[in-house]
């Protein structure tokens, strides 16, 4: 039997919407420049995934 | 590691699971933050300014009530346009209400460091954080 039962991990993502009257690509842009990167870009629910932790 | 639940957080997962000693119904996993603290969680961490390098927080209840799926719990926060505009560092659990989590608040439960995510007033910001417990 493992001395270990349990594992415990933790998932972070995070998504940007634009503020209104801020365009998705604009936003793209303004992230770039920022130097943040952008993981995935959502056009459907407008949105950009800007972090994901797998936590392993 | 980058992600950790400290040791504080697991005793709150255990207590309210088996409701016991010191079990409380208003105490459990209801709030989100993020911060600037350069330092890593570390098991022993019970709150915020704890971290090395922390300045500035937010903190926020949950959008909705944290969902499963199998061994998965996930939780939300959305930050608004105008809150946490810093480079956000680390993203935590907390288990209290946002009213009561403060930088000093021993509130802390876990989550993730060592990011570099700059937060400013052109977006809003929605944070999962999943835990997932698994036998092994």
């Amino acid at each position: 039997m493992p001395d270990t039962l349990l594992k415990i991990r933790v998932e972070t993502e995070a998504w940007a919407t634009p503020r209104p009257g801020l365009s998705l690509s604009a936003l793209c842009a303004k992230l770039a420049q920022s130097g943040l990167p952008v993981l995935e870009v959502d056009e459907r629910n407008n949105r950009v995934r800007v972090l994901y932790d797998k936590g392993e | 590691m980058a992600s950790l639940i400290v040791n504080q957080g697991l005793q709150r997962i255990a207590i309210n699971a088996s409701q016991a000693t010191a079990f409380s119904s208003s105490r459990f996993i209801q709030s989100m933050s993020v911060d600037d603290a350069t330092g890593a969680f570390a098991a022993a961490n019970t709150k915020l300014d704890d971290g090395a390098g922390f300045t500035q927080e937010f903190d926020a209840a949950f959008d909705s009530t944290p969902t499963r799926s199998n061994q998965t719990i996930s939780h939300v926060m959305t930050i608004p346009t105008g809150s946490g505009n810093f480079t956000i560092r680390r993203v935590a659990l907390h288990d209290d209400t946002a009213a009561n989590v403060t930088s000093s608040s021993t509130t802390l439960v876990g989550g993730v460091d060592n990011q570099s995510l700059t937060k400013t007033s052109d977006f809003t910001l929605a944070i999962t954080m999943r835990i997932t417990y698994t036998s092994v």
